[in-house]
C-alpha cells in the first residue's frame, strides 16, 4: 500500500516541482527539511562567489578552499535557522567569511590580486567596446598597484563592491561590518585611489 | 582617471583569481558521510549489529529500502520506508549503576543532569533516566547508537547554544543500542558538544527539548 502525499517530505516535494526547474525558495525549503540533494544545487550556484569571497579575507587560496567547504557545511546545519524568503546569498557569504577569518587570525597573510597576463590581449578585443577602453592598459596595472596599496580594510571593500560586485548589503554581511561603515571606507578608499592615480600622472 | 568606478569593474573582470575548486560534490559528501572511527571490537559488533538490521529491514524489500541516512556524533541516522518490527516498551538502557561508575567507564568528562532518577550504563554510553524523559550521553566520535526512522518523522537541524544538534519528531522511531536491544523511541533531540553526543528523549515538545538541553553545562563551562 503507498503511502498518502505529504507535503512535508522531500519525496512528495520533488514529485510538486517536477516540470519547472525549482526556485532558490524551493531549493531552500527542501535543504531546510535536510534534502541534501536541494542544497547541492545551492551549493553549487554559489560556490564560486563564496570561494572568492573568502580568499580575499584570509589571502591564500587552499585556506580559502577548506573555509568555503567548512562554511558551506556549516551553513547547511544552520539552514533551520534561516528566514524563509530572506536572501540566501548574503547569509551564505556571511559564514564562510566567518570562516575565512577565523582563519586567517592564526596567520597573518593577504591576498595579492593580480591581473590575468593576458587580459591586454584577448582575442576579440581588437575593437574595444567603449567599457574596454575606459583606461588603457598601463594604467590598468597603475590602478591595481594602487588597490594593492591600499589599507586591507579599504581594500577589501573595493573588492568586495567592485571586483565581486556584491551589493553593499553583502558587503556588510560579508565583512562583518554596518552598511554605513561600508559606504564610508569606498568613499575613501576612491579619494584614495584618486590621490594616487593624479599623483602617477602629475 | 576618467570614472574611477567603471575602471574598477572592468578591472574585476581582468583578475587573476586562483582556480575555482568544485566544492559541491565535497560539501555533498560531507553531510552524507557518517563519521566513522571505530576501535575494533565495537567496530565487530556493530558490523554484526548492522547485519541484523540488514536482515531486518530486508523484509519485505521493497517497502523498506533506505531512502537516506546520516550520522550526528556517536549516533547513525537512517530514514527507512516502514520500520522493522520493534518491541514499544522500554527496556533498560543497560545495568543500573552508581554515578561514581557512570563517570569511570566513560573517557570524557560525563555532565550530570539536575533531578534524575536512576543511572544506567551499557557499553560506553551513560543513561540518566527521569519518570518522563531520559538523557544519553556517549562519545562523540564512535558510532554507538543507530536510529531507523520512518518516513512521516520530521527531522530538523538546530543548533544547542551554536553546537550541532538534530530533532527527530513524529511517530516513534527505531532505536538500536549498543547492547543489540532494539525499541521504539519517542521524541529525540541529539546534539553534539566538545566530543561527547547527548540524547534526549521523551514525550517532549521541541521548545521544551531545547530548554532542557540549554540547562546542561559541561563542567567547568
Amino acid at each position: 500500500m503507498l503511502k498518502t502525499w505529504n507535503p512535508g517530505l522531500r519525496w512528495g516535494v520533488v514529485r510538486l516541482v517536477e516540470g519547472r526547474p525549482p526556485t532558490e525558495q524551493d531549493l531552500v525549503a527542501r535543504a531546510q527539511r535536510g534534502d541534501v540533494d536541494a542544497y547541492e544545487q545551492i551549493v553549487d550556484a554559489y560556490q564560486g562567489i563564496a570561494f572568492r569571497v573568502a580568499y580575499l579575507v584570509c589571502g591564500d587560496a587552499a585556506e580559502a578552499e577548506d573555509a568555503a567547504q567548512d562554511g558551506l557545511v556549516k551553513a547547511f546545519r544552520a539552514l533551520p535557522r534561516f528566514r524563509p524568503g530572506a536572501p540566501l546569498r548574503p547569509w551564505l557569504l556571511q559564514i564562510v567569511a566567518n570562516e575565512a577569518r577565523n582563519r586567517r587570525r592564526s596567520a597573518s597573510r593577504r591576498a595579492n590580486l593580480a591581473l590575468r597576463a593576458a587580459a591586454e590581449t584577448r582575442p576579440g578585443d581588437a575593437a574595444p567596446s567603449p567599457e574596454a577602453a575606459v583606461i588603457g592598459a598601463e594604467q590598468r596595472h597603475e590602478l591595481m598597484a594602487a588597490v594593492n596599496g591600499l589599507r586591507e580594510e579599504e581594500r577589501l571593500v573595493v573588492a568586495c563592491r567592485y571586483f565581486l560586485e556584491l551589493s553593499e548589503a553583502e558587503t556588510a554581511a560579508a565583512l562583518d561590518l554596518r552598511p554605513g561603515t561600508v559606504k564610508s571606507r569606498l568613499s575613501r578608499a576612491l579619494d584614495h585611489l584618486r590621490t594616487t592615480m593624479e599623483a602617477t600622472h602629475a | 582617471m576618467p570614472d574611477l568606478e567603471l575602471a574598477l569593474r572592468q578591472l574585476g573582470g581582468d583578475l587573476d583569481w586562483p582556480p575555482q575548486p568544485s566544492l559541491a560534490p565535497r560539501v555533498r559528501a560531507r553531510l552524507r558521510a557518517p563519521r566513522r572511527r571505530l576501535g575494533r571490537p565495537l567496530g565487530l559488533a556493530l558490523a554484526l549489529l548492522g547485519a541484523a538490521l540488514a536482515v531486518a529491514l530486508a523484509v519485505p524489500p521493497a517497502r523498506s529500502a533506505i531512502l537516506d541516512f546520516f550520522g550526528i556524533g556517536g549516533v547513525e541516522i537512517r530514514r527507512v520506508e516502514t520500520l522493522p518490527p520493534l518491541p514499544a516498551e522500554r527496556v533498560a538502557p543497560g545495568f543500573r549503576v552508581p554515578l561514581g561508575d557512570a563517570r569511570k567507564a566513560v573517557d570524557f568528562d560525563l555532565v550530570v543532569p539536575e533531578g534524575y532518577r536512576s543511572v544506567y550504563l551499557e557499553d560506553a554510553v551513560v543513561t540518566f533516566v527521569w519518570p518522563d524523559r531520559l538523557l544519553m550521553e556517549l562519545r562523540g566520535d564512535e558510532l554507538l547508537l543507530k536510529k531507523v526512522v520512518e518516513q512521516d518523522s520530521t527531522i530538523q537541524w538546530l543548533d544547542v547554544d551554536g553546537y550541532a544538534a538534530v530533532w527527530i519528531e513524529g511517530p516513534p522511531h527505531g532505536l538500536y543500542l549498543p547492547g543489540g536491544e532494539a525499541r521504539l523511541a519517542g521524541n529525540v533531540l541529539i546534539w553534539v558538544r566538545d566530543g561527547v553526543t547527548f540524547r534526549l528523549e521523551g514525550d517532549l515538545t521541541r521548545e521544551r527539548a531545547l530548554e532542557l538541553a540549554g540547562t546542561l553545562t559541561p563542567r567547568g563551562a
